[in-house]
């Protein structure tokens, strides 16, 4: 004798209907949430933005017409900036020719002239130095020589290109400084 | 099986057997689903560029009141800090048009208070009335002028004119600069010097749109240092200019 158990069976249909009514429920309520949802979304999302938009073009009005209205202003900053870049940009390219001046009269000693300075080579600056006798010219050289171990000295080297006595008998001592 | 015992739903029979309310319920479900998908789809999904689009646009109108509020705190502060008199200054340190006679007339003021003499002097340009009047509108940059100059002194006195320069008005840039011994005072006092050097001199041939925007443009505290280093820079006084063109003007035709 073969026994069927029809209340599993029954059991079992019962609960794959049930399972499949639940689905159908979450479906159902699902999508018209997801929907909902979105659609609230997406509406509050434009209706901000837009109020947004038109809060941020009036502020925008308003700042434009208090800007234009500083017109003069507007003139003057600008001009003062343009000037002020160029007179960076000029002073940046300087070279400290007073700086270089005063080093190089500070290697004079007081029986010696400055006769010349010339800086037109590029790192050198070529000078020469009046005296009227040669122990002025040797004072001239030991007061290089004192001048050069000083930290602040601007020059790398000095060097004598020439001495020439001329008619009146003074001396003109020729010398090339490297800048450092 | 009598077609009649079986169940119908939307017109179709179904097995026997089978739930028809459930299958109703099914299919109504998946219906919703794909109704309200299709409804996403064809209108609110493509509202997503629109919306994209929109936030966009309010973000860009932020940047916009954001640097229009920062370009209006830069010109309250420009106006609050920097003195109409310094503007002024700055404004002589590259002026608008090239002036040969007042930067003559400067020099000469310079060459005074340095003790220095100016013996010979090649400066050109200048514009007529005419020319003055015609606006220059495009951005041309810095127009440079190159004068000759060539001045005698003592060594010290060529040493502080050149110092002064440095931080007098117009700007100017020195280059090729040499010193030259032109006499030799026989009392072994100072023998003269005679300085040569070429100055640039600048001029900004600009005209500005009072509706130009200032951003990007801003004057930083360095900018503002420099403006108070050039207010500082000394400059031939207006009072002076004007005793001296009327007193050229005077010379030139004769009248006294």
């Amino acid at each position: 004798m073969i026994k069927i158990n029809l209340i599993k069976q029954r059991s079992t249909k019962y609960k794959k209907a049930e399972f499949i009514r639940r689905l159908n429920l979450s479906i159902v309520f699902g999508s018209v949430g997801l929907f909902i949802a979105v659609s609230l979304y997406m509406s509050s999302v434009f209706l901000y933005m837009t109020f947004a938009a038109n809060a941020l073009k009036k502020d925008l009005k308003g700042l434009e017409t208090a800007y234009l209205g500083r017109a003069t202003e507007v003139v003057s900053y600008l001009r003062t900036k343009q000037i002020i870049t160029n007179v960076n940009e000029i002073q940046s390219k300087r070279f400290h020719y007073k700086d270089f001046l005063l080093a190089i009269y500070k290697l004079f000693p007081e029986k010696a002239r400055l006769a010349s300075v010339d800086f037109s080579q590029q790192g050198v600056i070529s000078f020469s130095a009046r005296v009227d006798s040669i122990s002025d010219y040797e004072v001239v050289l030991s007061k290089i020589d004192s001048e050069s171990k000083k930290d602040d000295f601007k020059f790398k080297e000095i060097a004598l290109k020439s001495l020439v006595r001329d008619k009146t008998g003074s001396l003109l001592a020729n010398l090339e400084a490297i800048i450092k | 099986m009598a077609l009649e015992d079986k169940q119908k739903v939307f017109g179709f029979y179904l097995p026997s057997g089978a739930d028809a309310e459930l299958f109703k319920q099914s299919v109504l479900a998946y219906i919703t689903a794909i109704f309200l998908g299709l409804i996403f789809l064809i209108f609110i999904f493509p509202k997503f560029s629109d919306l994209t689009v929109i936030s966009n646009e309010v973000s860009n109108l932020r940047k916009k009141v954001n640097t229009m509020n920062k370009t209006l705190d830069a010109l309250d502060s420009f106006k609050a800090n920097v003195p109409e008199s310094s503007i002024n200054t700055v404004f002589k340190a590259i002026p608008l048009s090239f002036d040969p006679g007042y930067i003559l007339l400067s020099l000469r003021k310079l060459a005074q208070d340095n003790k220095v003499s100016l013996t010979n002097y090649s400066l050109s340009g200048g514009k007529t009335i005419e020319e003055d009047k015609k606006v220059v509108k495009n951005n041309i940059g810095v127009a440079r002028h190159l004068i000759k100059l060539e001045i005698s002194g003592s060594p010290l006195n060529l040493i502080s004119f050149v110092e002064n320069l440095d931080k007098y008005l117009p700007v100017a840039s020195v280059s090729n600069l040499s010193i030259s011994e032109v006499s030799k005072i026989l009392f072994k006092t100072t023998a003269d010097s005679k300085l040569s050097m070429e100055l640039t001199y600048y001029h900004l041939p600009v005209s500005i749109d009072g509706k130009s925007s200032i951003e990007g443009k801003y004057l930083d505290l360095k900018d503002l240092d420099m403006i108070r280093t050039i207010s500082s820079y000394s400059k031939l006084e207006d009072s002076f200019v004007s005793t001296q063109s009327s007193e050229i003007k005077q010379n030139l035709f004769g009248l006294e």
